[in-house]
């Protein structure tokens, strides 16, 4: 095999552990990079298919646009720090706060 | 420890604040703030939380896993099983030429483009990218129904709204890097952006992919520069008529290509010299209407995450405009 | 070449151009634009209906000067104007009844880009009725996704966040679903116009053994799309996103969104696939045992819960399940009565999703079943309105509802020696003692006295309001829409051998 195919493979099973580990990592903050490290291996892929548009167009995108406005959600709702295990009590928290706040008998 | 130990685990800054990324918060609310908290240690003491939170993490948890993975796998299976028995890559199956070929051949001389894609997305399909187009459009619309500041969402009391509207919190035009790389930087991306959409026909881009990096370009300074500059010369009205002059010329030079077409009726439109700028018919102008709304639509994105409205306070005063 | 054979262009390119128009116009400049404009449209596709049923005869449509497979294209026949004629009426009659809740549900600031969302709709269901090629299917099939998801948020109540996003995540795996069969369709038969891959799909299967990779290719775009109408294992968005949504968007939602997708994949069927390699395979038996588990599913969970919107969201689930048993069914009979219960429960399901709000509202927006009693005395109209949906979807005769269980029973008779014809006589026996048990008891409950004496402190307040919602601006519109909509019903009802012509001389020409 060229040069050329062992190295295509080897970027499809990079890209695999990507989309695996992006699922299995629990910091959001390590998934949304991994995530644009997808984009970014995914755009080498579309350049080494002979199909630049594509490739231009994944990386600005997937790497650039979309890995930003992650990133700017993140810091919104202040779980850049949390982890995945953290969530369920976030959420009984955020509906208990309501709870606290408005008082009972309102309804939803 | 020595001094290197210390900036390495992180006890002193050796840039002296330089590079600190945010200021501190306006107006916090401590009293609400503490009242809220004092409540919430409350409602953790009670039996029904605790039993709440037992609950919500043993429910049924076993059987989502198991059929998540069955299917998971099954369908990992069947994609496997149906990519074996597709044709190889790069050989030439008989049942699938009769397509392309006329793509290739003809491509040059029908569309008048020498990048065959443009030519496809761009005429032989253009229905197709009339959708698409109009696709980023639905979602600006329904990122800005969610996320944009009206009276009805600012009347919560949930969040420290004064510091929201103004995003000061987070503004990071006060860094070194940001300016002095943004400065370098803005400027070669929008130059690069135009290059890309305005040679759509002739070597790889065009409208999608040049759109994108000029939105890039626009996400970069005002990051850099703080939403002050971006509003000087990008208001709502700037954004809206935009997308609406860009959007509407394309459907309706796509409307009058399409019912030309159809109908047998000629459409003048010059085909023009391959290879020059001004070639290849529609393609030009329509990848103008597409790069200014994608560009657009990419920096809306990025200024209702940031600070729920595009371009100007127009929310902050609580007043509806235009 | 006629002129009307143009009328399907304008009505996606100018539904398109007023999606971005209304982002800069004022709110009532918007509403009464697309009002207007709907009027215009149900006028162009009246004439197209007319033109194709007195020609009897289909057009095909080139989109620019390239011919078949290299160009796009559009098609419109009998049963493709019918459908799109419906939609726009039952569209027109959303907004137009809705619109005294979408000025309480929504900012005053952003009711235009609801009607740009609207039209964005508008745009996307009629392109999946003309469209004569996958993958623009696939490119309006994401407008109509993100616009209905646009159509749920709209709310900004925290239940209708969270139905929403429900909503949105289940309805993308569905479209990537969708378009992954697509692209396995292309990459075996190399083309995209539906009825050149007709031919191809027959010719690849005449060649080698490939029946089983492009059976899984139409089972992965089957259940894409099943996800996204309801389908049996996927039906359980329907009851929240549906109960929690302003009351115009869930009428569309329930009528039309989904039958655009349903209509798709019977479009697919008929003509990228053909019927012939379809039945085959096991994909219609499938659809068949799916969809009687939705009907039976669908009716058991209507029953338990004890809010209103809860109960129909679940009853839309069961009714969805009718129209994939009749594709199941297999035979020209079954689709037959697919798409007429596609009509049916198009009008029927937007009016009982127009008039419970009101009866809701005249029991001070209370949902559960307890308040809403005697709420139908309060509100004569909006109980008239959901008495008369809920009879038509047990199966009244002289109501649309009987009309299709007639259909369908016709159909199962045809085939006798099958074992389908046991089953679906048993399921509509048993779903129509189900749709019994709740609608009927919802109807007798909203009737009933309520248990307080009427002098208490909540009849008076009850009758204060709904004094007040009589006077309401708005009210006139709901009337006549509803009013509307069960004289469409009706006419679905007393004169279906009409609509079954039409659906006949459709089908003989849709492939």
């Amino acid at each position: 095999m060229e040069i050329r195919e062992i190295f295509t493979i080897l970027l499809l099973i990079i890209l695999i552990l990507c989309a695996i580990a992006v699922n299995f990592t629990k910091n959001l903050l390590s998934a949304v990079v991994i995530f644009m490290a997808y984009s970014l291996i995914m755009a080498i892929v579309w350049a080494m298919m002979r199909s630049p548009d594509l490739a231009i167009t994944e990386a600005a995108v997937g790497a650039g646009v979309s890995g930003t406005l992650f990133l700017v959600t993140l810091k919104k709702v202040h779980l850049e720090d949390k982890i995945v295990s953290d969530l369920i009590e976030i959420d009984l928290d955020e509906s208990e706060e309501e709870t606290a706040e408005v008082g009972e008998g309102a309804q939803v | 420890m020595t001094s290197f130990e210390k900036w390495f685990y992180g006890e002193t800054d050796v840039l002296n604040h330089a590079m600190d990324e945010a200021r501190e918060p306006d107006s916090p609310d401590h009293a609400r703030k503490e009242r809220v908290k004092a409540r919430l240690a409350e409602i953790r003491e009670t039996e029904q939380y605790r039993e709440r939170v037992e609950n919500s993490r043993k429910e049924f948890r076993g059987l989502y896993l198991a059929v998540t993975a069955v299917g998971a796998i099954a369908l990992i299976g069947v994609l496997l099983y149906v990519t074996a028995c597709l044709p190889e890559y790069g050989a030439e199956n008989p049942h699938t030429l009769e397509v392309i070929t006329r793509y290739i051949e003809k491509g040059l001389e029908e569309t008048g483009a020498v990048n065959i894609v443009s030519g496809i997305i761009l005429d032989y399909r253009a229905f197709d990218t009339l959708g698409e187009s109009h696709v980023l459009f639905t979602a600006l619309i329904c990122s800005m129904l969610l996320l944009r500041l009206d009276r009805k969402n600012m009347r919560s009391d949930h969040e420290d709204y004064y510091t929201v509207r103004t995003d000061k919190f987070f503004d990071l035009s006060a860094d070194q890097i940001f300016r002095r790389v943004g400065a370098f930087l803005v400027p070669s991306i929008f130059i690069f952006g135009i290059y890309v959409v305005l040679n759509g026909q002739v070597s790889p881009g065009g409208g999608f992919s040049g759109g994108a990096i000029l939105g890039a370009g626009l996400i970069l300074f005002s990051a850099s520069f703080g939403f002050e500059k971006v509003d000087r010369i990008f208001t709502r009205k700037v954004s809206s008529i935009i997308t609406l002059c860009s959007l509407g010329f394309y459907s309706f030079a796509k409307g009058y290509v399409f019912f030309t077409g159809a109908n047998g009726i000629e459409n003048h439109i010059p085909k023009g010299t391959p290879g020059n700028i001004l070639s290849g018919g529609m393609i030009l102008p329509l990848d103008i209407a597409v790069g200014l709304v994608v560009g657009c639509t990419m920096f809306g994105f990025y200024s209702l995450f940031r600070r729920g409205s595009i371009g100007g306070n127009g929310a902050a005063t609580g007043k509806s405009s235009k | 070449m006629a002129f009307i054979w143009n009328f399907p262009l304008f009505t996606i390119v100018l539904s398109l151009f007023s999606g971005a128009l209304c982002m800069v116009l004022r709110p009532k400049a918007a509403r009464y634009y697309t009002i207007i404009y709907q009027c215009f449209l149900i006028i162009l596709v009246s004439f197209v209906l007319w033109f194709t049923v007195t020609s009897d005869s289909q057009f095909t449509y080139s989109m620019g000067e390239f011919p078949a497979p290299w160009g796009n294209e559009i098609r419109g026949g009998v049963l493709e104007s019918l459908v799109a004629l419906a939609m726009l009426l039952v569209l027109l009659a959303s907004c137009v009844a809705g619109w005294h809740f979408l000025k309480i549900d929504i900012d005053e600031s952003k009711i235009n880009l609801y009607f740009s969302v609207i039209n964005l709709i508008t745009a996307a269901l009629m392109s999946l009725v003309w469209t004569n090629d996958i993958f623009t299917g696939y490119v309006f099939l994401e407008i109509l996704t993100l616009s209905a998801c646009g159509i749920t948020i709209v709310r900004e109540v925290g239940r209708t966040t969270l139905a929403a996003v429900k909503y949105m995540i289940l309805n993308l795996m569905g479209s990537g679903l969708f378009l992954l069969g697509v692209v396995l369709l292309y990459d075996f038969t190399g083309q995209l116009l539906m009825v050149p891959m007709k031919s191809a799909v027959a010719a690849v299967l005449t060649d080698s053994e490939s029946m089983p990779a492009l059976t899984l290719s139409v089972a992965i775009m089957t259940i894409g799309l099943g996800i996204k109408s309801g389908l049996f294992p996927f039906h359980f968005w329907m009851p929240d996103s549906y109960g929690w949504s302003t009351p115009a968007s869930a009428a569309i939602l329930s009528s039309l969104v989904s039958k655009a997708y349903i209509f798709l994949l019977i479009k697919i069927y008929y003509r990228a696939v053909g019927i012939d390699v379809i039945t085959q395979t096991p994909i219609l038996k499938m659809l068949f045992v799916l969809g009687i588990c939705g009907i039976i599913f669908g009716s058991v969970s209507a029953t338990s819960p004890d809010t209103l919107p809860r109960m129909i969201g679940f009853s839309s689930a069961a009714q969805i399940g009718y129209i994939y048993m009749g594709i199941g069914i297999g035979t020209h009979l079954g689709f037959v009565a697919a798409l007429f219960q596609l009509l049916t429960h198009m009008v029927t399901k937007a009016l009982v999703f127009l008039a419970a709000p009101y009866l809701e509202e005249a029991s001070d927006n209370n949902i559960k079943f307890i308040f809403l009693q005697g709420a139908a005395r309060r509100d004569r109209t909006a109980g008239l309105y959901f008495t008369f949906g809920a009879l038509s979807m047990v199966g009244i005769p002289c109501l649309g509802g009987f009309a299709m269980k007639l259909m369908y029973g016709q159909a199962a008779i045809s085939d006798p020696s099958s074992a389908k014809m046991f089953i679906i006589m048993i399921t509509l026996a048993a779903s129509s003692f189900l749709n019994t048990l709740y609608f009927i008891r919802t109807v007798i409950r909203l009737y009933s006295d309520p248990e307080e004496k009427a002098s208490s402190e909540r009849q008076k307040l009850y009758k204060a309001q709904a004094e007040n919602a009589k006077r309401a601006e708005g009210r006139r519109g709901f009337v006549i829409a509803g009013a509307f909509l069960m004289a469409l019903n009706l006419f679905l009802g007393l004169f279906p051998w009409i609509f079954e012509a039409l659906i006949n001389q459709g089908l003989a020409m849709f492939s």
